[in-house]
């Protein structure tokens, strides 16, 4: 990591918070910089993007470039070139930015007055001489991707970023030609070398713009959810307080009340109390169910775990039901969170239990179906009607008498976050199976 | 307060209870069901509609509570229909309205609302009749039921009392002192077309000579002496809630 262009102090303070809040690093450097943009590395554990993640982009980084053919001379003849083009660089970067200017779309998102340009011919300036440095490694991705992170932050329409880096390619291009005094065939292969990073580079971006594209629509489906389970838990909470209050009333106002009325409204209130507490408890579990945190965990050891946790040894009903694990797989390994897979594994599996009536057989199976890894929970319990299979899943559905339907719901989302696909099958008076395929690992 | 026959239907049996413990404690007459399948049956059982009013729930299983107030309007046509949802922001609740339900309650349930809602229910009857015996027995009749009522001997006091005081409903007896019952009627219905009529008699044959009239200035009931109280009494509460 480099911290260039502060005093030793702001650095220190800078690679404190950097540990804990890179986002607040930044805001701190930039407010610290006095108008010089300082060049930021932001290239450690902690940043914006976790390691694990920014790999798996430097791999897909690997894999645009063998689209567009990218070879190793492709770097060599870039880093060749730079001779000749960087005395152009200042000429091209003011008529980047005079395009800017007059463009009424482009110019809103530069809040910063003459600042703010300056610094932005700084950073652009260090952008193009990087690019022709030629080195296109690890580093260099995670600084592209980056640029277009702030884009997006800043709010600069995509196209934008498209016709900037047009009009820049021009230039580049033109003034290669220009000044070119060697072989033609080598100029038109260095020429096409330029294209491909600048296209790659683009690629990047808008690879930043999908990103967060994505992130905001799963942060739409998520409040979508959230809103509508929010609705149902106002009608169900509203019950007990009606219950409550009427209760209440009652023992107000009510001419004669005998001691045994008295008691059964008051045991009834509290009733409703403990109601409105379940209520509660459920929908902040659902409510705060973060993104989860994928870790590689071995299923049957996770179906263990859950069984441990939610069938205590020593219950009354241990003996009679009967539990059996199996699993086919050499590899019983997927990615998930185990706290978050514990809770929906424990919603289906105390499912079993009610539906086989705590005297039944529950069979788990660990293996794979349609090529993806697969924990299935069978039971030979009641069954579920056809007309409710479908709607089980659904948010605030229940057939039990005192449930509030959100077991399976939580289950789905948890499910749904892993991109892990639930299937339900089931008859009336044989049975059910609740199947759980995992995604293959490169759709996570 | 008028001594009202309440249905209940909810899926919530402490709801049930708790409401009938109290509108019982106010003197009314209370049946409930937990299932609107089996209030069905209960209605239906029955020659005539025997509740005044119904307090519904609108999520149910089976059946909701628009679809409920439907069937039991079958039976009962001028039931006064309250629903009372947790789920009163719910558009179709909103088109329960529509539906026929003459008021919507939120729950939780204000119960002092849900009392001066039913209090309002009370007709406020004036009984104009010169038989003084008649009115006496009436009056017995009414103090019973929680039903408030005027009373005059004859037309011309009976016409000052209708203007100071705003009754639902008035009774005529057809032969008074001072006139004809069914001009008295023409003439409230004319003046006052929110008041209810109903016009008493001893004398069925003398009817007759009024069948010409158009409808909107007869009387909306014609009661025959000796008349069935009860009988009487659904009929005041009916046309006193049609008019509001
Ligand atoms: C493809 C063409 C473009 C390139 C290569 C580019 C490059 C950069 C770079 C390297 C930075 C610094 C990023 C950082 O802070 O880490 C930056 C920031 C920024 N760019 Fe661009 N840019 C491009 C197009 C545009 C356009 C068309 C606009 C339109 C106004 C724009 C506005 C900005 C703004 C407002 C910032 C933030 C400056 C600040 O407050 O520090 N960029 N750009």
């Amino acid at each position: 990591m480099a911290i260039d262009g502060f005093s030793f102090p702001m650095r220190k303070a800078i690679r404190f918070v950097l540990k804990t809040d890179p986002k607040k690093a930044k805001v701190l450097a930039e407010k610290h910089c006095n108008g010089t943009h300082p060049t930021l590395y932001f290239n450690t554990k902690s940043n914006l993007m976790s390691t694990k993640a920014k790999e798996s982009y430097f791999d897909r980084y690997g894999q645009l470039q063998a689209y567009v053919g990218w070879s190793p001379e492709d770097a060599t003849r870039i880093a060749a070139v730079k001779q000749l083009v960087s005395p152009s660089f200042p000429e091209m970067i003011d008529d980047f930015y005079a395009t800017i200017k007059r463009t009424d779309d482009a110019v809103k998102v530069l809040t910063g007055g003459d600042t703010q340009i300056n610094r932005l011919k700084q950073s652009l300036t260090s952008w193009i001489n990087q690019l022709f440095d030629g080195n296109f490694d690890e580093m260099y991705v995670d600084q592209r991707l980056r640029v277009g992170h702030r884009h997006v932050e800043i709010g600069l329409d995509q196209v934008y970023t498209n016709v900037a880096l047009s009009r820049l390619r021009s230039s580049i291009n033109q003034t290669i030609i220009a000044k070119w005094s060697g072989d033609q065939i080598e100029l038109a292969e260095t020429i096409t070398s330029v294209n491909r990073i600048l296209d790659l580079d683009l690629a990047v971006i808008e690879d930043a713009y999908q990103i967060a594209h994505t992130k905001r629509q799963k942060q739409e489906e998520r409040y979508a959810t959230i809103g509508k389970v929010s609705g149902g838990i106002a009608h169900e909470i509203r019950n007990p307080l009606n219950i409550m209050k009427t209760s209440i009333y009652y023992l107000k106002n009510a001419k004669d009340i005998s001691d045994e009325k008295r008691d059964k409204h008051i045991s009834r209130i509290e009733a409703a109390i403990d109601d409105s507490n379940l209520i509660v408890t459920a929908l902040s579990e659902f409510a705060r169910l973060p993104e989860p945190n994928l870790t590689t965990i071995s299923m049957e050891k996770l179906i263990q775990e859950t069984i441990a946790k939610n069938v205590l040894p020593g219950e009354p009903f241990k003996n009679q039901m009967r539990f059996s694990v199996a699993c086919s797989l050499s590899d019983d390994h997927i990615l998930g969170e185990s706290a978050q897979l514990l809770i929906a594994f424990g919603n289906l599996i105390r499912n079993a239990c009610h539906a086989v009536n705590y005297e039944g057989e529950i069979d788990v199976m660990i293996g794979e179906r349609n090529g993806k890894k697969m924990i299935a929970i069978k039971d030979n319990g009641i069954g579920i009607e056809e007309d409710n299979i479908k709607r089980i899943l659904e948010p605030l559905f229940t057939t039990k008498p005192k449930g509030i339907g959100l077991g399976l719901a939580i289950t789905k989302a948890i499910f749904d976050a892993h991109r892990a696909e639930l299937t339900v099958d089931s008859k009336v008076g044989q049975g059910s199976e609740f199947a759980v395929l995992f995604p293959i690992r490169e759709d996570v | 307060m008028m001594q009202l026959r309440i249905l209940i239907v909810d899926d919530e049996l402490a709801i049930c209870e708790n409401l009938s413990d109290i509108l019982e404690d106010f003197g009314h007459d209370v049946h409930w069901e937990v299932d609107p399948e089996s209030a069905l049956s209960t209605i239906e059982r029955e020659n005539e509609c025997v509740f005044d009013v119904a307090i519904l729930d609108f999520k149910m299983p089976k059946m909701n509570g628009a679809d409920l107030l439907c069937k039991i309007r079958e039976k009962c046509p001028d039931i006064v229909a309250i629903l009372a949802s947790a789920f009163c922001d719910d558009l179709k609740v909103k088109d329960s309205l529509k539906n026929g339900f003459n008021q919507i309650m939120e729950k939780p349930l204000d119960v002092s609302n849900l009392l001066k809602l039913l209090e309002g229910l009370t007709p406020l009857v004036l009984c104009v009749d010169d038989d003084q015996e008649f009115c006496d027995s009436l009056f017995e009749i009414f103090q019973s039921k929680g039903i408030k009522a005027s009373f005059s001997n004859d037309i011309e006091n009976a016409k000052q009392i209708i203007q100071s005081s705003s009754f639902d409903v008035v009774l005529v007896d057809l032969k008074l002192p001072d006139g004809n019952g069914s001009d008295t009627i023409r003439e409230i219905n004319c003046q006052r077309p929110d008041i209810k009529t109903i016009l008493i008699t001893g004398y069925p044959d003398q009817l007759e000579q009024n069948s010409a009239d158009i409808p909107e200035l007869q009387p909306d009931a014609v009661f025959l002496k000796p008349i069935d109280p009860a009988h009487l009494m659904n009929v005041i509460f009916r046309l006193s809630n049609q008019s509001t």
